[in-house]
This record gives structure tokens, sequence and C-alpha cells, in this order.
């Protein structure tokens, strides 16, 4: 069971949910940078919610499947089609051997997931499938997908075998799809709630009123390391020096030029920029989806409330999986 | 007899294998006919009128006023069919919040042409009309908590 590659479209990647734990090593985390649609396009082809998936990005990715697959679409709307028909997101799709499926050009979001059941089969470095491109190691030989690549499938596990048949039975598509828009938008203004970052007070009072009353516009410069802002320039009140430390996925720091860049999926493990803000959890989601000159406006929430948001965000997955638990009569077999 | 007991007697109803009821308390009478090809109706000061034009349960502060009504009749509303929800849920007239709905009053619409969706563990569940027509009338609002069986469009059918 394999997948050809016929065309790799900007950037396509094997990604799971991250390289967790060796960041002490200077290894970054990588993963999908829309963490959400990744786990939901699993949930629908009956995968555990960290299996790999192939993250596609704004446009021109094309493949062909060589066997009868259980798939799933998630993510931004790329403008999917299967055979040139377009095929509807966000719910399992059986498609058949010989097929191909294009993403076409960003209607909204950025990146879409395709999730197929049984996973990819490409090893695991340091415990994952993640495609870490700037040290070429992990997804598909450690680099970005690439024309003719022969991306092999995993075997089915009995869960996967249950789904396959529960949707063998359905005439063309299941009539059911997930309700992403709770966590997921793929608006032209976001808004982005945030928690205060350990530098904030550094920064003059008309910096702090700037950064959470304009907008930010997304630059170019918008890649799976980091995203670069544009917008009212964020000064700190004196000229200060700090130690490296520990960043994140949503850490917002500030450079000598006062633009804001937030890290994304590939961050390095470390910065030494002031950090005024951190992006809470469950809006990273948003945040990930969002197309060069797209613009944001920042929330500052509470710790409790971003805990809240998260919490949110778990008990929704946990109803999705509950909800297509039912839809694909799992009876008792468990992820 | 409130609109709870009601509500009760009829699921009672609902889940028993009998296809008609009749049930006098009190000056109040209920006759239940499950047939689809027959009206189910609550009364004892029916106004004609009301009977052919509300559906399902329509309460107001006078229980003498209850009326029930599910199906069309087979004499009279012919022209009218309606489309009911196929499970409980949430009512949604748009696949997304920053779509546009499926259909409006006005809109003509074809067996297989989804009209709304019903949510449900977080999952949208696409109706379809199954039927022929043009929407005269939406019965139910968007995010409102829907029943079973509950009508959602007012059609009026086409051959």
């Amino acid at each position: 069971m394999s997948i050809n590659v016929i065309r790799p479209g900007l950037l396509a990647t094997i990604q799971d949910l991250g390289r967790v734990g060796v960041q002490k090593y200077g290894i970054i985390v990588s993963g999908a940078m829309d963490q959400l649609s990744l786990r939901m396009a699993n949930l629908l082809v009956g995968n555990g919610q960290d299996e790999a998936a192939i993250e596609i990005t704004l446009y021109g990715t094309a493949f062909t499947f060589n066997h009868d697959h259980l798939i799933a679409i998630t993510g931004g709307d790329l403008q999917p089609t299967l055979n040139d028909a377009p095929i509807p997101m966000w719910r399992p799709i059986l498609v058949k051997k010989g097929s191909t499926l294009t993403f076409n050009s960003a209607v909204s979001g950025c990146r879409s997931y395709v999730a197929i059941a049984g996973g990819f089969n490409v090893p695991k470095e340091l415990g994952s499938k993640s495609t870490y491109m700037r040290a070429k190691i992990g997804g598909f030989k450690g680099r970005a997908l690439k024309k003719g690549d022969v991306l092999e499938i995993d075997c089915l596990s009995d869960r996967n075998q249950l789904f396959v048949e529960q949707f063998q039975s359905i005439h063309s598509y299941p009539t059911w799809y997930i309700n992403h828009s709770e966590f997921n938008s793929f608006q032209q203004i976001e808004k982005i709630r945030i928690i205060k970052g350990s530098e904030y007070e550094f920064f003059t009072e008309k910096s702090k009123q700037s950064f959470t009353n304009d907008h930010y516009q997304l630059t170019l410069e918008a890649d799976r390391m980091g995203f670069k802002f544009e917008g009212q320039p964020l000064e700190l009140n004196q000229a200060r020096e700090f130690l490296s430390e520990g960043v994140t996925y949503g850490t917002i720091q500030v450079p000598a030029n006062g633009q804001p860049i937030i890290l994304m999926a590939d961050r390095q493990t470390t910065g030494g920029y002031p950090k005024i803000g951190q992006v809470i959890s469950a809006d990273l989601p948003k945040l990930a989806q969002l197309q060069p000159n797209h613009k944001v406006t920042f929330e500052i929430v509470s710790i409790q409330e971003a805990e809240k948001a998260l919490l949110q965000l778990e008990n929704y997955l946990k109803e999705i999986l509950l909800g297509i638990n039912l839809k694909a009569r799992t009876g008792g077999i468990a992820l | 007899m409130n609109t709870e007991r009601l509500k009760k007697i009829i699921k009672i109803i609902e889940q028993a294998q009998i296809d008609s009821l009749c049930i006098e308390e009190n000056g109040f009478k209920l006759s239940y006919q499950k047939n689809t090809m027959s009206t189910s109706t609550v009364s004892d000061h029916m106004s004609h009128e009301s009977l052919y034009t509300d559906p399902i349960v329509h309460t107001s502060e006078n229980a003498d006023n209850l009326i029930i009504e599910n199906q069309p009749t087979k004499e009279e509303d012919v022209e009218f069919q309606e489309i009911t929800s196929p499970m409980i849920g949430t009512f949604y007239s748009r696949p997304n919040p920053e779509a546009e709905p499926y259909v409006t009053v006005g809109s003509k619409v074809s067996e297989h042409d989804v009209v709304c969706v019903v949510e449900a563990m977080k999952l949208l569940n696409e109706v379809s009309a199954n039927m022929q027509g043009e929407v005269v009338e939406i019965l139910v609002e968007d995010g409102q908590v829907i029943e079973f069986g509950q009508p959602l469009f007012k059609v009026r059918g086409s051959e």
C-alpha cells in the first residue's frame, strides 16, 4: 500500500505531533503547525491522534493512490479535488485505487492535512515521524516531498479496518462532518488570545497600548519556524540585554526593530529577544492557518482563561471522538 | 393537562406498539393516530384554521388551546409538506458560521439537496430535502435544539 507524489506543490511534509522531550539537546520540536486539524484528520480515519499526516501548504500538491484507501482532509480549504471533482473536507472518504487527489489554491486558511488510515510507514526518529527539514531528519528522508516519491502506508489496525468497512457501505461520501468552527477559523483578521510574556512590563505604555489595540499584519516572512508581523513598533522603556531562555510554540518575541515575531512549529529551542506575550495553546490552530497579509489583533487573557480554553478544546476533541465512534460503530474497539 | 405531561404521553405512545389512542380526562380529549396519513390532534376548543398552520406542539397560556399537528392531512393542505429532522441535535442553516445558508424561503429544493445541518457530538449531519418543491417557511431558528421528527421546513410540493 502506497501513494505517489505527482506534484509536491509549494511545500508538503510529513508531520505528527512533534519531537518532544529532546529540546534539551537542541533538537527542535517540529510537528504539524495546526495540530488540532491533524488530530481531527486522524480521528476521522480511525488512527491514533498522534499519527503522522501530510501537511500541505497553500497550493499545488497532488498524489495518486496505488490502492483503495480511507483518507480525511482537514485544515485550510485548498480546494481539494479527487479526479478533478471537488471533494468535501472534514469527513472520512474512501478513495479508489488509481485516484488522484489534487490541492488547488487556498480559499481559506493556509495548511491542509491529509490523514490516511494506517498512517505513513516512515521510521520514527527520536520518537517522531515529523520532518525536521533543516537537520534533515524524520518524515520522508528528512525532507519535503518531491515529485516521484512513493510513500508507504502502514498496515491497518483493527480500528482502521472497522472504519473502512463501515464507510464502504456508504454510497458516496458520509453526510456528516466535524464542526470545526469552534477552535479553527479561517478569517482574514483573527483575534488571537495571549498571556503576558515575561518581559511584558519592560515595554513602554504606548507600545503596550498598540500591542492590544492595533492590527498586526503577517508579512511574507512566515514559515514553519516563525511568523514575522508588521505594525506599530513595540519599544522597550530602556535598553536592556536579556539572557537566552527557553521558548515555545506561540512565544511572541520582539527584536530591536520593534516588529513582533511569533515562534511556530519549527522554532529554535531558546531565544534572547524580549518576550511581550505568549499565544494561548487553544488559539495556535487559528494562528497556524493565517495567510501572509492577513491580520491579527492580540487580546490579553489570564492564565486561568488560557487553561480553561485548552480544557474546552480537549473536551471538544473527546466529544468528536465519541461522535465518530458512534458513526463508525466501533463498539468496544478503542484506539 | 400541561405541556410536559402531554409530551410524556406522546413519547410513550411513540415508543409503544400501538397505532391509535384516545384519552378523555376532565373535559380534555386527546386522540392520537400514528399513521402518517392522518392527523394527530389534541383539542377541545380547537380552531380549525390553526390546526393546519401550526407545526408540532403549539402552546398558549390556556391549556385548552393545545394543538398538535405533525403531518399534513389527507383532505387538506396536500400542497404543503414538511422536512423533518432525522435526529436530535442543534439546527444550523449553514455549513459554517461564515457560509451562506443552504436554503432560504423561496429556494427550490429537490430530493438530494442538503437543506440544513444538525449538530450532535460536534458532528454536523446533513439533512436532505427528500422531496421536491419550494421552501415556504423555515420553522426553526439557527442554534435551536431540535428533536427527532420535528418539522424544520415547510415546502410547497411540486411534481
